[in-house]
């Protein structure tokens, strides 16, 4: 909250946002890991870790971050496991967002 | 490089709360492709007045060249880098030249803030080369952002 100055409203604003936007992000990846599209995949998974972070959803960051260094290392495989793992952190933060009365 | 003056948490929230009529001014283009980034900054610089936004490097050099040409210029830019079809970088580069071609120097130009990622030594020094104002890694901190637009005066 003090990244955001303590502002409540706001908060909810970006958490709202973040769990309307990721199953969109979570479905380009899987359109990556279809197309093989290594680029394309790089950019998405920066992306992910971008949002992650900004929401504090660090399970998700750090699987964002491991899947930018598999495609670095060019193991296309190792990112569609994480992808898996990501889609369940995905399933745990939004549990956990709503359980808090955040949404 | 002016000196930096640290304000108190509580002076940071109320300013940031505190924005009347007569101080909605700014005009602000964000760049961001992703769109908790981009909502959170939108929600937080509209507080100030217009902001305008662009998804990509592209996008934004449009923008801005409009804007110039309409001679109503962008007070504060806040750039991602790495985006689609046109890194941050290179529209850094590209409207630090629209802003030489006019004569302007980049000191009295728009401020641009890079919001990234990227915290390595190499690409903050690239983003200073092409004359950026500030680097300002993610996850966003609004305190931090705050202070700079009070440094360069963008709001009082």
């Amino acid at each position: 909250m003090r990244r955001l100055l303590h502002d409540e409203q706001l908060a909810r604003v970006v958490l709202a946002g973040f769990l309307h936007d990721l199953p969109h992000q979570l479905t380009l990846i899987r359109q990556g890991l279809d197309r093989h599209d290594a680029d394309a995949l790089r950019i998405q998974a920066h992306t992910l870790r971008g949002a992650s972070a900004t929401v504090s959803a660090y399970r998700l960051q750090e699987i964002a971050s491991a899947m930018e260094h598999t495609l670095s290392a060019g193991d296309l495989d190792g990112c569609a496991v994480l992808y898996g793992d990501a889609r369940d952190a995905f399933d745990d933060f939004r549990m956990a967002v709503r359980d808090g009365g955040w949404v | 490089m002016g000196m930096t003056t640290v304000h108190c948490r509580k002076c940071l929230e109320r300013l940031s709360q505190a924005c009347d009529e007569k101080s909605r001014c700014l005009r602000t283009l964000l760049v961001e492709d992703d769109f908790t980034c981009r909502m959170l900054l939108q929600s937080f610089l509209s507080r100030y007045g217009q902001c305008d936004v662009a998804v990509n490097g592209r996008e934004a050099v449009e923008a801005y060249r409009a804007a110039h040409q309409s001679g109503q210029r962008y007070d504060l830019i806040c750039m991602d880098i790495l985006m689609p079809e046109m890194s941050g970088r290179d529209a850094v580069a590209h409207i630090r030249a629209i802003e030489e071609e006019d004569g302007l120097l980049s000191c009295h130009g728009a401020r641009i803030a890079m919001v990234t990622q990227l915290n390595e030594l190499e690409e903050v020094s690239r983003c200073y080369e092409q004359l950026c104002d500030a680097y300002l890694t993610k996850p966003i901190q609004l305190p931090v952002l705050l202070e700079r637009m009070i440094e360069w005066q963008l709001i009082h």
